[in-house]
């Protein structure tokens, strides 16, 4: 029914901390198409990777505090924005068609891939 | 004007973190943009998402989206490779990591982007039994 086993979401984790580890980002980009592997449902799939960069965001919070980067007053002028966005993108991915949620992740993987490689 | 920006920059953010589209690029661009260093924007970005992380989470969790046991799996998991990570930026060059990452994601998102429709796919499937049905 899920479609999302304990050792998909472990694989999933695992992959998204690995390239969080090496680049500082990118983890939810590798997650969720480990997630959707397994025949997942993608709108599970999605709702897991932002718990899944959730913990890997605080480990790389912490090692980026111990750096020196806690850009806090940058955060807090964005927050209450980004709190009702939130909440919005929340309740849309209820409603979202999987296959324009599909569509738009793969618009913004190919994105970011270019990204990366014109760095 | 001045407030509307960042206004918008943090919601689009907020929204697309929090439907797992990597909300990320939104920020980042925003805050290089305003003139933050990279490493301070890539900071504020992942700090940015912890409490939208947690909105966005608990409403899934509502919505029934979420199974809260798979996440102490990914969260252990996840740590474990986010210190292989380290380790192994510490001992190889990113940057052809990056070229090979880079690679991989934009065959994963065309694959994604041009997937077949499931209206499509289930339509097919559905036919002759509508037909039987029928």
């Amino acid at each position: 029914m899920n479609g999302i086993t304990k050792s998909r979401a472990a694989a999933a984790g695992f992959a998204g901390g690995i390239l969080n580890g090496l680049f500082g980002s990118g983890g939810g980009a590798v997650a969720v198409p480990v997630l959707e592997w397994g025949n997942g449902d993608p709108k599970r799939c999605h709702a897991l990777s932002v718990a899944i960069m959730f913990f890997l965001s605080i480990v790389s919070t912490v090692g980026n505090i111990f750096l020196g980067y806690f850009p806090l007053d940058t955060v807090k002028s964005l927050l209450p924005a980004g709190i009702l966005g939130a909440s919005v993108g929340a309740l849309a991915l209820r409603r979202i068609n999987n296959d324009v949620l599909r569509r738009i992740f793969g618009a913004f993987l190919i994105y970011s891939g270019g990204r990366m490689l014109l760095q | 004007m001045n407030g509307l920006i960042p206004a918008a920059a943090g919601f689009l953010a907020g929204a697309a973190g929090s439907m797992g589209l990597g909300g990320g690029f939104v920020l980042i661009l925003y805050l290089s943009w305003a003139g933050l260093s990279p490493e301070d924007a890539r900071a504020a970005n992942l700090l940015f998402f912890i409490p939208t992380a947690i909105v966005s989470v608990l409403i899934n969790k509502r919505g029934g989206l979420i199974d809260t046991r798979l996440i102490p799996y990914a969260a252990a998991a996840g740590s474990i490779g986010a210190v292989i990570g380290l380790m192994i930026s510490g001992a190889v060059d990113p940057s052809l990591l990056r070229v090979v990452f880079a690679v991989m994601i934009i065959a994963v998102g065309a694959r994604e982007l041009f997937h077949r429709s499931e209206k499509k796919s289930s339509a097919q499937v559905g036919k002759p039994a509508a037909q039987n049905g029928g």
